[in-house]
């Protein structure tokens, strides 16, 4: 029984009614707009189970469902685009342990909304490609780690689990090829940071959402010191198209090192925000004008955060020369990330947008690595004293000094994501930080001790 | 074995070796708060960064394993100022209140300040203040705002004691370490939070206030509170006050740990519990002159051959050197027969691990030792209701009582003195005034107590470990083998005063 | 024989010391304002700024004691004259004060180290400097004299808490040794 929380913005399902665009390619959410989509006899009229029947009953071997992702070079989703097929192919193939399958759908990541399309309107999706995943790995349970503002989605999820297990894809002898499968929701307590790898396994142990010292990585001692396995949401929805049509069909698609699609949740000032699926290497300008039918207002674009919050930002230039594709994006120094697209417009103020960010990093900052506990905390000083114009000239040095000192020197990447961002913003647009500084003759040299 | 090159110098250590462990071997330093070789590695605190070439990251020295071929840097100029930064990221939120903390002196911050920082403070920002001086029950005091997080306590009462006491509550830079609704912490072992915590975060409440650790010294012993034998560091200001125990690491023995009961055992070595002079009958008198008293009233019983008059009380609570010195002369040298003890033998056979961590259920650290010289001198000792029964019977004249420090002997010392008529000579010594007050007319002698002590003991698993002693806290207490010396010396002085005389 | 004369020439020292002592009385009869010696305890000298005399110790605005028992002003005494014990105070906030703080005036060597140590102005060197007494053991001053002796009227507040009240003197700039 899932508990009622506050959060009732998330409680009801997103209304985005959208005809699919001409400049979309629509792989994932082909039946987005389908009726009820997440009955899973809707969901099995529009071909699906297809795949997972392909794979137990037409006796593939988890080595061969491996291949076959291998072959399609589907990237992670979540982030950090490691490489699916090899994640699998990490798991020890016979070591005696139980392995597991972790579904990463805590997205809370800010300007990221694309998995809640997955988990509200195309739940078995998921379930297809986690069952597909967890053959492909040898586990024998798989939990979706659902976060806890996503009250709706974690209904939509759990009554799509129980209708798998009445269509026998879980349980005991999915589809009677002799393998077991049991599928869990566990709802997270609205920690960003158990949207990490490890901070997810810690958070799923019963422990305090902190990531884990690697090595040892997951795949090989993880949950429960067992093997495991974590995939975004849409990394795991994509594997049953995959299977379907095959590797090399997907790889088709994009461009030779980012294949496939990518779904991307715009938000900022545009007129139409939303999720769009796009297809790899396609400018940006396709998106921005075209999915998104322009700036609002007829503003003047500033920058863009490309990839969630975390990403280092793109000025306007950077963004119209930019393809939608990880190189690319990689290649102007930021990346694709989680696919949160923040579209900044003239008016905006990049110095309150940052201190908003650092507040953000502050608060969810587990804590446990000193140069991020302690980081966060002073950044979000600092960029409160700019905008209380209280800032010192060499506070702009300072802030390079700690996000530069923060970047690479912890557990997780919690550091990284506000370091580079105050980095970034501060060296393509030094004029908004400028602007706050106090005038040199109020400087006012104070003893500093300890 | 795996060869591995710390800046340039190639050592070969054991394959898999903690890195942080391998490079102090090989004498180069790495700054670490969160790593303890005798915890599990949180690799939190990123102090431990060094260059691992083929790496482009910095990677902590705690979470690395030496393998052959590792080439390591620790003090080129990218470790070093990712070394000073994790320090001043450590240091922004930290109190500094050095003035008013015990730690100061021993304090990691301090002391990798000194060799790793030195650059001026950056953060002028309001500090994050959090709780001061959380009573943490009988032993520990906490304040939340110096404490770094290193999580060392948390993982210490997780996999050492196994109370559970300590967690971190909250999270990032409002993260605080503390017990449920500051519950006092359970168990003998909460002082060791206090070893480890590389802060002034965990204070020892015995210890708090009493001394600037600047001005103690140090002197290597062996825990003298039961028959583990956990190797100790006594703390003392100028061998005129002991203030502190430590635990030294033996991985042999102790490890790195030592119980709170054995900690509490040098407070039996300071002024107001020690017996500081010679007396008889509650009188101060010279110590020449009681050991004189002493040898003249021997001397009559060795002269006239009636040695089995004289009892000797002895106990294990002395190092073999002492018990050896008393065999060699009362037995050896005057033929005294009478010996007797607490049933050591039974206490050695029934000895036991108490919590399954260190303490033993026999509180002599010597029984082992006891027993083997007692052996080995082919020595009955006998038991306290043995001597009772002698002393009721009056078959003993001469009583000499080795009294230990402690409160664990004085049931057996009031049974002795209910039965000691008024005339019986009674020679005491002790370093301790509570079992000897039990003796009003009894002649008395301050020996040294256990802490001050040079010589060896045998332990439980029969490990002969040296205590090295040395210093002497009262002028006139003087060590078992010197009393015996010197009691030697008196009655050979008056059996030539009386041959000249003759 | 020694002869009269030779018996009786000291006479010639006495007179010329007479002589030596009556010059000078006379001298200072004629200019007695310039003499230098002065009409002790009623008139006093002028002694420097830096007269370094028995301590003060510093209080708190509110009147508690401004020391704090670092101990740093004992560890750097080079005649340990200064004997702290320290103690739990019931202000929380305070943590530690010194129960005791006697200094040894008769071992004290006047250097002024325990002054320069001090973190919190809480010791300074007092500019008193008469200091007889009957008894050694009356050399031995504590909290009450060092801290509340009527000499200094209530004024000993540590710099530490009116920052405000800091002077700051310029360094002079150093020479350059070539």
């Amino acid at each position: 029984m899932i508990k009622k929380t506050k959060h009732a913005g998330n409680m009801r399902p997103m209304a985005i009614e959208q005809k699919p665009l001409e400049s979309e390619k629509r792989i994932l959410l082909e039946h987005e707009l389908v009726p009820d989509m997440n009955k899973i006899d809707v969901y099995a009229s529009k071909g699906g189970y297809q795949a997972l029947k392909k794979v137990l009953q037409g006796k593939m071997t988890p080595d061969q469902v491996i291949a076959e992702v291998k072959a399609a070079n589907l990237r992670g989703r979540g982030g950090a685009g490691f490489p699916t097929g090899m994640k699998w192919g990490f798991v020890p193939k016979s070591d005696g342990k139980p392995h597991y399958l972790l579904c990463n759908a805590d997205e809370s990541e800010p300007g990221t909304f694309k998995d809640r399309v997955i988990l509200e309107k195309l739940p078995h999706l998921m379930i297809e490609g986690m069952i597909i995943g967890a053959y492909a790995i040898g586990a024998a349970r798989s939990y979706v780690y659902i976060r806890g503002e996503y009250t709706y989605a974690a209904e939509v999820i759990n009554q799509a689990i129980q209708e798998a297990y009445r269509a026998g894809f879980l349980g005991k002898n999915v589809l009677g090829s002799g393998f077991d499968h049991d599928m869990a929701v566990h709802r997270g307590a609205g920690a960003y940071i158990c949207g990490e790898e490890t901070g997810l396994i810690s958070s799923l142990e019963g422990k305090k959402g902190m990531p884990k010292l690697k090595p040892p990585f997951p795949a090989v001692e993880g949950y429960l010191k067992c093997p495991t396995v974590v995939n975004n949401v849409e990394t795991l929805a994509t594997v049953p198209w995959i299977i379907n049509n095959g590797g090399a069909a997907y790889t088709k698609m994009g461009t030779a090192k980012s294949s496939g699609t990518k779904m991307w949740s715009v938000s900022g000032d545009v007129n139409r925000p939303g999720v769009y699926e796009v297809e790899c290497g396609k400018p940006f300008r396709v998106l921005l004008e075209e999915c998104c039918g322009g700036m609002k207002n007829g503003k003047k674009l500033k920058a863009v955060i490309p990839g969630g919050s975390s990403a280092p930002i793109l000025t306007a230039e950077e963004a119209m020369n930019m393809t939608l594709d990880y190189e690319s994006i990689a290649s102007f120094g930021s990346m694709l990330g989680s696919g949160g697209m923040i579209i900044l417009d003239e008016t905006r103020d990049l110095v309150q947008v940052l201190k908003n960010l650092a507040e953000f990093y502050h608060d969810e900052s587990c804590g446990q690595c000193t140069p991020c506990r302690e980081g966060t905390g002073w950044i979000e000083k600092i960029l409160h004293s700019f905008t209380e114009k209280e800032a010192k000239r060499d506070d702009v040095e300072l802030l390079k000094k700690i996000s530069a000192n923060m970047m690479g020197r912890t557990i997780c990447v919690l550091a990284d994501s506000i370091a580079m961002p105050v980095e970034s913003y501060i060296r393509k647009f030094p004029k908004e930080f400028e602007n706050y500084l106090q005038k040199p003759k109020t400087l006012e040299m104070k003893q500093r001790v300890g | 074995m795996a060869k591995i090159t710390i800046n340039g110098k190639e050592i070969e250590v054991p394959q898999g070796k903690n890195l942080v462990d391998a490079a102090k071997d090989a004498g180069v330093d790495i700054p670490h708060y969160c790593y303890h070789p005798g915890l599990s590695i949180a690799g939190q605190c990123r102090m431990c960064l060094v260059e691992l070439e083929g790496n482009p990251k910095l990677q902590i020295a705690c979470n690395t394993k030496c393998s052959d071929g590792m080439k390591v840097h620790t003090n080129n100029e990218k470790v070093e100022s990712a070394v000073q930064s994790s320090l001043e990221m450590h240091l922004i939120n930290h109190p500094i209140d050095c003035p008013i903390c015990d730690q100061a002196g021993e304090c990691g911050l301090q002391n990798y300040y000194m060799q790793h920082g030195k650059y001026n403070s950056e953060m002028h920002e309001e500090k994050v203040h959090k709780e001061k001086v959380v009573d943490l029950g009988d032993h520990v005091v906490l304040d939340k705002e110096r404490c770094i997080l290193c999580s060392r306590c948390v993982r210490f009462t997780q996999e050492v004691s196994k109370t559970n006491d300590f967690g971190i509550f909250q999270r990032g830079d409002r993260s605080t370490i503390g017990t449920y609704g500051d519950a006092p912490l359970k168990g003998n072992y909460q002082l060791n939070t206090v070893d480890i915590c590389p802060v002034g975060a965990l204070t020892s409440k015995d210890f708090r206030f009493e001394q600037r650790v600047w001005f103690l010294d140090e002197t290597d012993s062996i825990c003298g509170g039961c028959s583990k034998g956990c190797n100790v560091s006594v703390h003392h200001k100028k061998g005129k006050h002991v203030y502190r125990l430590k635990p030294r690491t033996n991985e042999q023995v102790n490890g790195f740990w030592m119980c709170d009961k054995g900690r509490y055992t040098y407070k039996n070595s300071n002024y107001d519990k020690r017996l500081t002079h010679a007396q008889l009958g509650g009188v101060d008198l010279p110590h020449d002159e009681a050991i004189a008293s002493w040898a003249n009233d021997l001397k009559v019983l060795i002269a006239t051959e009636r040695p089995e008059e004289v009892g000797v009380f002895l106990t294990p609570h002395m190092t073999q050197e002492e018990i050896g010195s008393i065999v060699e002369h009362f037995a050896k040298t005057l033929g005294v027969t009478k010996f007797f003890s607490e049933d050591i033998e039974k206490l050695s056979k029934d000895d036991k691990d108490v919590d399954g961590l260190l303490l033993r259920s026999d509180h002599y650290p010597n029984s082992k030792g006891f027993l083997k010289l007692a052996s080995s001198s082919k020595i009955k000792i006998q038991q306290v209701e043995d001597l009772v029964s002698a002393l009721q019977k009056g078959s003993i004249s001469h009583l000499i009582l080795f009294v230990p420090e402690g409160d664990k002997i004085l049931p057996a010392m009031t049974r002795i003195a209910q039965v000691t008529r008024p005339d019986l000579f009674v020679v005491a010594i002790s370093p301790q005034s509570s079992a000897v007050e039990l003796f009003p007319s009894a002649l008395t002698l301050p020996s040294l107590s256990h802490y001050e002590k040079t010589g060896t003991v045998i332990n439980h698993a029969g490990l002969e470990q040296k205590m090295a002693g040395g210093f002497k806290m009262f002028k006139e207490s003087f060590s078992i083998q010197e009393i015996v010396e010197q009691l030697k010396v008196k009655s050979t002085e008056s059996h030539q005063r009386e041959r000249a005389a003759r | 024989m020694i002869s009269k004369l030779e018996k009786h020439s000291y006479m010639i020292g006495i007179v010329r010391g007479m002589m030596r002592t009556g010059g000078h009385f006379i001298k200072n009869l004629l200019r007695i304002t310039r003499v230098p010696t002065i009409q002790y305890p009623e008139q006093r000298r002028n002694y420097s700024n830096r007269f370094m005399g028995v301590h003060i110790l510093t209080k708190k605005p509110g009147g508690d004691i401004a020391c704090t028992a670092c101990m740093l002003c004992a560890t750097n005494c080079p005649a340990e004259c200064i004997h702290i014990v320290a103690a739990e105070s019931a202000n929380p906030k305070v943590e530690k004060y010194p129960a005791v703080y006697e200094i040894d005036l008769l071992r004290c060597v006047f250097c002024g180290f325990c002054e320069e140590a001090c973190p919190v102005d809480a010791i300074r060197m007092g500019r008193d400097y008469e200091m007889a007494e009957l008894s050694e053991r009356n050399f031995v001053v504590g909290i009450e004299y060092l801290m509340d002796r009527p000499a200094l009227k209530g004024k000993n507040i540590s710099l530490f808490h009116e920052p405000e009240k800091i002077v700051k003197v310029e360094p002079k700039q150093e020479r350059k040794i070539a």
